[in-house]
């Protein structure tokens, strides 16, 4: 699946984002848990906390958050929960997602719900 | 074969109604209901374990001794019965041997036609049947559920209601867009968007984290992500919206 890459101005890598009409949470859960390096996943409980913020995990020993900005948009973010302490490049960790193929029927949902036919383009 | 199309004993005169027999003079079983599984603590009628349907033979039948159930009428029956097409009235037995759907059908029967208005039933499918997509009817048919008029103005103020609510989600989704082109920054743009936001969640999510430069890195990435809105809630808003209309328009059809 298509991934954006994130860097600061100092062209680090320190973030990205999916396209969450590709995967389920669990799915992204089972991703980030196959992933070497990635500890303590937790997913946010029905009715308890910001539903925006969907999974709080662990990168390298440092907490990371997977976010969907305002609450509805069509992207996750994942990415340090604080952009301002030190951070591992999340490079490889992006590669996991890139490599993800989604089942032939999500990506046709995908397809027609985000209106992909009518501007292929904006897929990239 | 005698009454309902059951088999009568020549001996006794009794109809065979497979749990029990039937006296068609007295009108009444020869015994009670077996178990009385056909009990309905709300309905007096159904106490009498020796009673038939209900004392309603015109709107129920008994076809195993168990359980009255509601008939259906269509075509030419329904003509001659001088019920609508697939009225509520007369045909065939729906749910004989179903004590899940009786206890279902007496249950909504009491909902709806006592404790709450059939306005308000008519308008809950209004609004229900657009949020589901259309999909609402064809429930209603499975769960042989028919209280519901698609004609009446409880029922077409519940689809205006889902109209309302979908055409205000796609309506936020423009208005993201819009602003996020409109404005002079992405700063400006995610500032926008997180007001639209805090409003439509009727102030729940104003504590929730602002997109800004730190989590976007360019002020072009944070205006593209105040221009993203979630496109399968966007799908299902503008499909409400459209069922919505669809209900109000489509009385009779």
């Amino acid at each position: 699946m298509t991934t954006y890459p994130i860097a600061d101005d100092a062209g680090k890598h320190f973030a990205f984002e999916i396209e969450n009409v590709y995967l389920t949470l669990s799915k992204a859960a089972a991703l980030l848990r196959s992933h070497d390096g990635v500890s303590d996943i937790q997913q946010r409980r029905l009715f308890r906390g910001p539903m925006d913020l969907h999974l709080r995990f662990r990168f390298r020993g440092v907490p990371f958050i997977l976010w969907e900005p305002y609450g509805d948009s069509g992207r996750y973010w994942i990415g340090p929960a604080n952009e301002q302490q030190a951070h591992p490049d999340v490079a490889d960790l992006q590669t996991t997602f890139d490599r993800y193929d989604p089942p032939f029927l999500r990506k046709a949902l995908a397809y027609l719900v985000a209106l992909k036919f009518l501007a292929p383009a904006r897929q990239k | 074969m005698r009454f309902t199309g059951k088999e009568r004993d020549a001996e006794t005169g009794l109809d065979y109604f497979d749990a029990r027999y039937y006296a068609s003079r007295t009108g009444r079983f020869t015994t009670a209901d077996p178990g009385h599984v056909g009990r309905n603590i709300f309905d007096p009628q159904s106490w009498n374990g020796y009673a038939y349907a209900l004392n309603n033979p015109q709107r129920f039948v008994d076809p195993t001794g168990l359980y009255p159930c509601s008939i259906r009428l269509s075509g030419d029956d329904a003509a001659a019965a001088g019920v609508s097409d697939g009225g509520s009235v007369i045909g065939e037995c729906v749910d004989a041997e179903d004590p899940l759907k009786w206890a279902q059908r007496f249950f909504l029967d009491r909902l709806f036609g006592n404790l709450l208005t059939l306005q308000v039933a008519d308008f809950s499918a209004g609004l229900g049947d657009a949020l589901l997509l259309g999909a609402g009817p064809r429930f209603r048919r499975e769960l042989d559920i028919d209280v519901v008029d698609q004609c009446s103005g409880a029922y077409s103020a519940g689809a205006w209601s889902s109209f309302a609510f979908g055409a205000a989600r796609v309506g936020h989704a423009g208005l993201a867009k819009g602003a996020s082109i409109l404005a002079s920054s992405g700063v400006q743009a995610s500032a926008f968007r997180q007001g639209l936001k805090t409003a439509a969640r009727l102030g729940v999510a104003a504590s929730w984290r602002q997109p800004n430069l730190a989590k976007y890195g360019t002020d072009e990435a944070l205006r593209a992500a105040a221009d993203r809105t979630n496109p399968v809630v966007n799908a299902w808003g503008a499909g409400t919206a459209a069922a919505g209309a669809a209900g109000v328009l489509g009385c009779g059809q």
